[in-house]
């Protein structure tokens, strides 16, 4: 049997005594007086005495039984065993209906003037007890569920799921829900029978397993820990359903300790764990609340920086939102710039901890933000900055309930413009893309991130390809094959290529033979076999059916709200893959509406190669033709601007390059060995941590653990000391506390599969019940309620005078 | 304590209008209210009446036998007294009351003392004797107006005490009466046999008047008392704890059936039954049973 409050049973059964010392030891003396009338007294003396006896018992037995009912009820009695507990009820049922029948007698052959409302009242009441009772004895006996043993210490499998989202680190008053989560965890395995197989499950992502003893699973729960990486609750769940399914134990008990945000339940395979615990109906499910109903909190959301690479004349601007769940309020927003090391060692290991730059340029905004919504916030910071990588927060100062999303990093390259050549033929225009790499504006205010070198093609020759990262060929005419070998050299290199093609290939319709020599089917990713050509009222368009790739990273969250209907493609070259797409990476990002490729990309070497089979340089009256092949840079040319953007950013590997990425992803920096170190130390934002080492292969730095938010920073030796690196946010919706509903977790669990619970006393009573036990919390009410009104008429009745 | 007290002027008020007469015709030659059967020596002329056979011819009156030529008869009334006796009980339960201002023993000395001035304003010899287990004092029976205070002196000046033998006693007064008299009995009557109406009956038989006044507390009566309760008898010394509240009706239908048998064999047997408690006034209670008693005879 389970005791909710053994304690107040104790207090309880102490109180017990106090009508018994007062019916023994306390009695009132009677009053003495004189009466000469005392035969008359003598007469009745031994029925009076016998009558005062009985009714003073009575009433004892019925104060005490009050008293012992109190406490019982108090105590929050539970038997694991439903059959034991409602042997148990009927039993009280019949002590009570006992004592009805008792109170029932006495008041029908006690009084010589009997009491009809009082004995009608007994009697309705017996009568009622009785029936009651026959229900009890007759679903007692048609109950057909399998009987598990009554003895509540039979031990069970139980797995402890604790949610460790970054959720959990939400504190009031010093005391986070992971707190009070591993406290309920330890209180749980407390309960647990021993020799009970007990497993605690976190929700970062490890695989579950049964702790040697309950001691073990205790200090498991100790050591338990928020984590960035956070899986999602159903996940856990499937993983921990799995685990129980293969306990040989009979009773098998299910705890999810959690803060019900919405965020952990509403991924993962929820229906698998809705269809395990329906087959599964021997395990019992218990969801404990340890969240704050009405949260307060801020947060930042997620930061959209103007460029992540930037020259040293270029402003940064930092874009991004504050939320506030809880009312409005006022607080300052400081945004903070690190300073290079003077001294150039830092970051760096000294008496076990990680030393980083402590000098900032900062700016601080006083921001009113809007309750339960989000408050647009722009910050500027207007340079220069020296040349290199520069890592910075934004963070809202003063206390919150959730740190985690007070906080943002970011980091930005600051470096050199990208030196590009632009080939073109004398026919051709290259001025589109020039102003494209880089605006006039931009080149006058020196922010231009790239510099373009505009070369004809006939000059090529006289340039030095090293000394670009890319060069873009705009509809050329036929390329020697000399031409071509220094390209595929300076690809393999390294170096990034992008041929538009063009009206200059074709000779007289066909394709010209120099773009089909072995070298050239290799650069232009197949071999060009004709040239499609459609009317101006049958035109073709751009098509993309996988936005996975880099170059079509802007289109991604509009994928079919893009206009490429606006602009028509007429003529386009077709390109058939050859035998080295097997060998060389190669991908079509861009086809037409018929389904041939647009634009090809190819990984060669260190390098890479975009080709498009239709120009982005012809005019829309172009000389000497009727037609262009396209219309792609006219009217509002968005897409085509963007996609030419990023195929810019694509070949010179900027792309590549991401320095602001969340939790979990793979960190992977452009790393050309013949200018940087080829080994780095990662010094990571845990402090105690010491640095790790890692490797440039293929001319990149990939780093994958990035569990924890904040900067990483890399360095390494090429001569002098070299510092790169990057940061690690939080995505915001790991840190949304908005509390899940009750049927969403229903969908999760199955209506009224599971039960929810506060507080400890609750989970007791409840896990009594679930391990096919029985409560006694309301049948003892009723009891105390019958006792106490039959104690009162008694009274009432004894000493009505 | 004084004649005053037992004897109040509003009382004398109240009751000298009235008269106390024997149920029976009393021998004698003295003056008084009662009938007496010995005619002819009287001057109270009662009535005519024809002459029958057996009358005694002296009887006849001559003059009216001149006038009508007929034979009647005189006949006399003559008024003479009746010797009364004022029986106390003195036992110890007499003393006894629960919230009154009079003991049962005071207040039937009050009732005595009323009687005893009824009977010598009407010229009657009064006596008194008090008994417990046995006579103990007595008052020889005099008409005289000292008799009053003489009586209520030696009243005033006993208490009750000892137990009763009620039988005893009374055969002891049976004993003693030497002519027809009027016994007024004043007792509780709380005694364990059941010989209280042999005692009665006896001197009843004797051809005496008895009125019985049984005098009760008000406590006696109504049992006012509430919880537990130990209770004991002045006389016995017993003790009894009983539940007041559970047992009071016990207790009061036992009492009402003592006073209801008493009050049969009283009728029963001729005698005046005057069931009385402490709480009623005594005059009142006086005056409604001579008023009744005068309504009788």
């Amino acid at each position: 049997m389970f005791w909710a409050n053994p304690m107040v049973l104790g207090i309880g059964t102490m109180l017990l005594s106090v009508p018994i010392i007062l019916h023994f030891m306390m009695q009132p003396k009677p009053k003495v007086f004189a009466f000469p009338a005392l035969k008359f007294v003598r007469e009745h003396e031994v029925t009076n005495r016998s009558r005062m006896r009985l009714r003073h018992l009575l009433l004892l037995i019925l104060r005490c039984l009050l008293i012992l009912l109190m406490a019982a009820a108090l105590a929050g009695p539970s038997v694991a065993s439903r059959q034991f507990g409602q042997w148990l009820i009927l039993g009280g049922i019949g002590f009570t209906s006992l004592i009805v029948a008792v109170a029932l007698a006495a008041a029908y052959f006690g009084a010589r003037n009997r009491n009809w409302f009082l004995i009608t009242l007994l009697a309705l009441l017996l009568m009622g007890q009785l029936i009651y009772g026959s229900y009890c004895a007759i679903q007692l006996m048609s109950d057909k569920s399998p009987q598990l043993l009554g003895d509540s210490q039979a031990p069970v499998a139980a797995v402890i799921l604790i949610d460790t989202s970054p959720r959990m680190d939400y504190q009031v008053g010093g005391i986070k829900n992971l707190d009070k989560a591993r406290e309920m965890g330890t209180w749980l395995a407390e309960q647990l029978p021993s020799a009970s197989d007990v497993c605690v499950l976190a929700t970062d992502g490890d695989q579950p397993f049964y702790s040697v003893d309950i001691s073990a699973a205790k200090e498991r729960i100790k050591t338990l820990e928020t984590s960035y990486q956070s899986s999602f609750i159903p996940e856990a769940l499937n993983l921990g359903i799995k685990l129980l399914n293969e306990s040989e134990q009979e009773r098998k008990e299910l705890y999810v300790i959690t803060d019900l945000t919405r965020r952990g339940w509403t991924g993962g395979e929820t229906g698998t764990v809705l269809k395990q615990l329906k087959e599964n109906e021997d395990i019992a499910a218990f969801v404990i609340d340890v969240g704050v109903k009405n949260p307060k909190n801020f947060s930042i959301g997620n930061l959209e920086l103007s460029e992540e690479t930037i020259t040293s004349s270029s402003p940064i601007e930092i874009n991004t939102a504050i939320s506030r769940r809880g009312g409005a309020a006022q607080r300052n927003v400081i945004l903070k710039i690190e300073k290079p090391d003077e001294q150039g060692v830092r970051p760096m290991m000294r008496d076990g901890k990680v030393l980083v730059p402590d000098k900032y340029w900062e700016i601080n905004q006083q921001v009113d933000i809007r309750a339960e919504t989000q408050t647009p916030i722009r910050f500027q910071y207007p340079g220069p900055l020296p040349q290199g990588v520069h890592h910075g927060t934004l963070e809202i100062i003063g206390e919150d309930g959730l740190a985690d999303d007070n906080k943002r990093y970011f980091t930005i390259n600051v470096r050199p413009e990208w030196d590009v050549l632009v080939v073109h033929p004398d026919n051709v225009n290259p001025a589109n893309l020039v102003d494209l790499l880089a605006p006039f504006r931009e080149q006058e205010k020196g922010t231009a991130i790239y510099h373009c070198t505009v070369a004809k093609q006939n000059e090529i020759s006289r340039y030095k390809l090293e000394d670009f990262q890319a060069v873009f060929v705009l509809d050329p005419t036929p390329i020697s094959e000399g031409v071509w070998q220094d390209l595929d050299q300076y690809v393999e290199q390294g170096g990034g290529l992008a041929i538009f093609l063009g009206y200059n290939a074709a000779i007289q319709g066909s394709v010209d033979p120099s773009f089909t020599t072995e070298t050239a089917k290799k650069l232009l990713t197949g071999e060009i076999i004709r040239q499609w050509r459609r009317k101006p009222d049958n035109p073709l368009y751009l098509s993309v059916d996988n936005f996975s790739n880099p170059i079509l990273e802007p289109f991604r969250e509009r994928e079919e709200a893009v206009p490429w209907n606006d602009h028509p493609v007429l003529n386009h070259w077709e390109i058939k893959p050859d035998g080295l797409s097997a060998e060389l990476p190669t991908e079509t990002i861009v086809r037409y509406s018929t389904g041939l490729p647009a634009v090809i990309s190819r990984s060669i070497g260190k390098g890479r190669v975009v080709v498009m089979t239709t120009p982005i340089t012809d005019p829309p009256r172009p000389a000497g033709r009727k037609l262009p092949w396209n219309y792609l840079f006219t009217g509002y040319c968005w897409p085509a601007w963007k996609l030419v953007g990023k195929i810019s950013e694509y070949v010179t590997q900027s792309s590549n390059e991401n320095l602001n990425i969340d939790i979990g992803q793979t960190a992977t920096l452009r790393n050309d060995v013949r200018q940087l170190p080829d080994s780095y130390r990662v010094f990571t934002p845990r402090t105690e941590q010491s640095p790790t080492k890692v490797v440039s292969i293929d001319n990149s730095v990939k780093y994958r653990f990035t569990n924890t938010p904040g900067q990483y920073r890399l360095k390494g030796q090429r001569g002098k000391t070299m510092l790169r690196g990057f940061s690690v946010n939080l995505d915001p919706v790991e840190t949304d506390l908005t509390r899940i509903e009750t049927d969403e977790v229903d969908e999760v669990l199955g209506f009224e599969r599971y039960q929810l619970a506060r507080e400890q006393n609750q989970i007791q009573r409840q896990q009594g019940t679930a391990r096919v036990g029985q409560e006694f919390f309301p049948i003892l009410l009723i009891m105390l309620a019958i006792t106490l009104a039959v104690e009162q008429l008694m009274s009432n009745r004894f000493y009505s005078n | 304590m004084s004649v005053e007290k037992y004897l109040k002027p509003e009382v004398i008020n109240q009751i000298k209008r009235l008269d106390l007469r024997a149920q029976f015709v009393v021998k004698g030659f003295l003056h008084g209210l009662h009938a007496s059967p010995y005619q002819g020596f009287s001057v109270e002329f009662s009535e005519h009446r024809k002459y029958s056979h057996g009358d005694d011819p002296k009887d006849i009156d001559w003059q009216v036998y001149a006038k009508t030529n007929k034979y009647y008869v005189k006949k006399f009334e003559a008024e003479t007294n009746i010797t009364g006796y004022l029986v106390m009980d003195l036992s110890q339960s007499m003393g006894y009351t629960y919230r009154q201002e009079l003991t049962k023993f005071d207040y039937s000395v009050c009732l005595a003392a009323a009687l005893a001035y009824l009977m010598v304003s009407q010229q009657d010899p009064v006596g008194l004797i008090t008994f417990n287990d046995k006579i103990r004092e007595s008052l020889p029976p005099r008409s005289k107006r000292t008799q009053l205070g003489n009586l209520i002196s030696l009243l005033s000046r006993i208490r009750p005490h000892g137990n009763t033998d009620f039988s005893n006693s009374l055969g002891q007064l049976a004993a003693m009466l030497k002519q027809r008299s009027l016994i007024m009995v004043f007792s509780d009557l709380l005694v364990d046999d059941d010989s209280i109406f042999d005692a009665l009956h006896r001197i009843r038989h004797g051809g005496n008047d008895v009125i019985l006044f049984h005098v009760l507390d008000e406590a006696e009566v109504n049992f006012p008392f509430h919880g537990p309760c130990q209770l004991h008898d002045p006389e016995s010394g017993d003790e009894i704890k009983v539940d007041a509240d559970g047992f009071r009706k016990q207790y009061c239908k036992a009492i009402n059936e003592f006073r209801e048998n008493l009050a049969s064999d009283c009728r029963k047997s001729g005698i005046d039954y005057v069931p009385i408690d402490t709480s009623m006034q005594f005059d009142k209670a006086l005056l409604e049973y001579l008023h009744s008693r005068k309504m009788r005879f």
